[in-house]
C-alpha cells in the first residue's frame, strides 16, 4: 500500500500532472488505486483490453513488442514517475505492447471510466497526455530515420560487394570495381538517390573505406564494407 | 606435395579451398571470412589485421590445424 502523501508526491513529479492545480491533483490522487507486481511478471500484455492507465511509483518496467519472428523487441524502459498505458484514455483500446516488470513495481492506476471523468473535469490532463504521446512519437520518428539511413547504407555496401565479386580486380590500394560506374548507376542499383550515394561515398571515403573517382570505385577496406553490408558486430 | 605452411600473402579464399580444415579456425575466431565474397581478394595478413589478430598468431594456428588434419589423413589411409 502506498500512503496518500507518497501518492501525492509521485503525481506531483509525474509529467501527466504538470501544470494541474493542487486541487485537481488531489482529485486525481484520491481516484488512484495501488497495484504491486513482482519482478518478472507482466503488468499487461500486447492486445489485451487497455482497461487502465498507470503511473510507475517504484521499480522499472520494460515495454516490448513481439515480432512475427518470435523475437521480443524492446521499445522503452519506463522509470518512475512516468505513466504507462496512456492508451487507456481511449475507449475500447487494446495495449499495443507488453509491459514487463524488471524489478518489483508499485503503480498507481486509473481505470478507463475514472480517467474519462477526470479528463472531462480537467481538460489540461488531455493536453498533457497529448504532450507525452507526441514526445514518444518524435522519438520513434527519429529511430525510424536512423534505421532508414542504415538500411540505405547497407544496400549500397551490398551493391558494391556484389559488383566487386563479379568484376573486382585486386589493385595495390584494394579491390577495384573494374567497370565505368556513375553515381546514378549505383543509386539505381541500390534503390536510392544520387544524392544519398554521393553523400555516403564521400563519408566512406573520409573513413578510408573506399576511394572513388567520377566513374571508378576502389574498395580500400573490404572488411569494413562487409561489416556495413552484413551488420557484423563491431 | 602441398606445402603445409600458408603464405601471409595468400588470399583467404585460396587458403580455405586448399585446406578446408582451416574453416574451423575462422569460425572459432568468429571471423566472417568463410563464405565472404571478399575472401578471394583479402590476404591472410589483411584478414588478421581486420580482426586485430597478430598475423603470426593466426598463421601458427592455421599451420597447426593443417598439420593435424594431414596426420589424421595419413593415419586413415594406413
Amino acid at each position: 500500500m502506498v500512503s496518500l502523501s507518497e501518492r501525492q508526491h509521485i503525481l506531483a513529479a509525474c509529467p501527466l500532472c504538470a501544470g494541474l492545480t493542487a486541487a485537481a491533483r488531489e482529485e486525481l490522487c484520491v481516484a488512484t488505486t495501488t497495484h504491486s507486481i513482482a519482478a518478472h511478471a507482466y503488468l499487461f500484455s500486447e492486445d489485451e483490453p487497455a482497461n487502465a492507465c498507470y503511473v510507475l511509483a517504484q521499480g522499472q518496467v520494460r515495454l516490448s513488442k513481439l515480432a512475427a519472428t518470435g523475437e521480443q523487441v524492446i521499445l522503452r524502459i519506463v522509470q518512475p514517475p512516468e505513466p504507462v498505458g496512456i492508451i487507456a484514455v481511449l475507449p475500447q483500446a487494446v495495449y499495443p505492447l507488453s509491459a514487463y516488470a524488471l524489478r518489483p513495481c508499485t503503480l498507481l492506476a486509473w481505470d478507463h471510466p475514472t480517467l474519462t471523468g477526470l479528463i472531462e473535469r480537467h481538460p489540461l490532463l488531455a493536453v498533457r497526455a497529448l504532450h507525452l504521446v507526441s514526445g514518444r512519437f518524435i522519438e520513434l520518428q527519429q529511430q525510424y530515420l536512423e534505421r532508414n539511413v542504415e538500411r540505405v547504407e547497407r544496400r549500397l555496401a551490398r551493391t558494391l560487394l556484389r559488383l566487386a565479386n563479379q568484376v573486382g580486380r585486386r589493385v595495390p590500394d584494394g579491390v577495384l570495381i573494374d567497370l565505368p560506374l556513375s553515381r546514378q548507376d549505383l543509386a539505381e542499383m541500390s534503390g536510392t538517390t544520387l544524392y544519398t550515394v554521393s553523400r555516403t561515398l564521400s563519408r566512406w571515403e573520409q573513413d578510408g573505406i573506399v576511394a572513388s573517382t567520377r566513374t571508378q570505385v576502389v574498395i580500400c577496406a573490404p572488411h569494413r564494407l562487409v561489416s556495413i553490408a552484413d551488420d557484423l558486430p563491431k | 606435395m602441398k606445402p603445409d605452411q600458408p603464405h601471409p600473402d595468400q588470399t583467404v579464399a585460396e587458403l580455405l579451398a586448399n585446406w578446408p580444415a582451416t574453416i574451423a579456425v575462422f569460425l572459432r575466431r568468429r571471423m566472417a571470412c568463410v563464405g565472404c565474397v571478399m575472401a578471394r581478394f583479402e590476404t591472410l595478413h589483411e584478414a588478421a589485421v581486420s580482426y586485430h589478430i597478430p598475423t603470426d598468431e593466426l598463421r601458427a594456428e592455421i599451420h597447426a590445424t593443417i598439420v593435424t588434419a594431414a596426420a589424421a589423413d595419413v593415419s586413415e589411409k594406413e
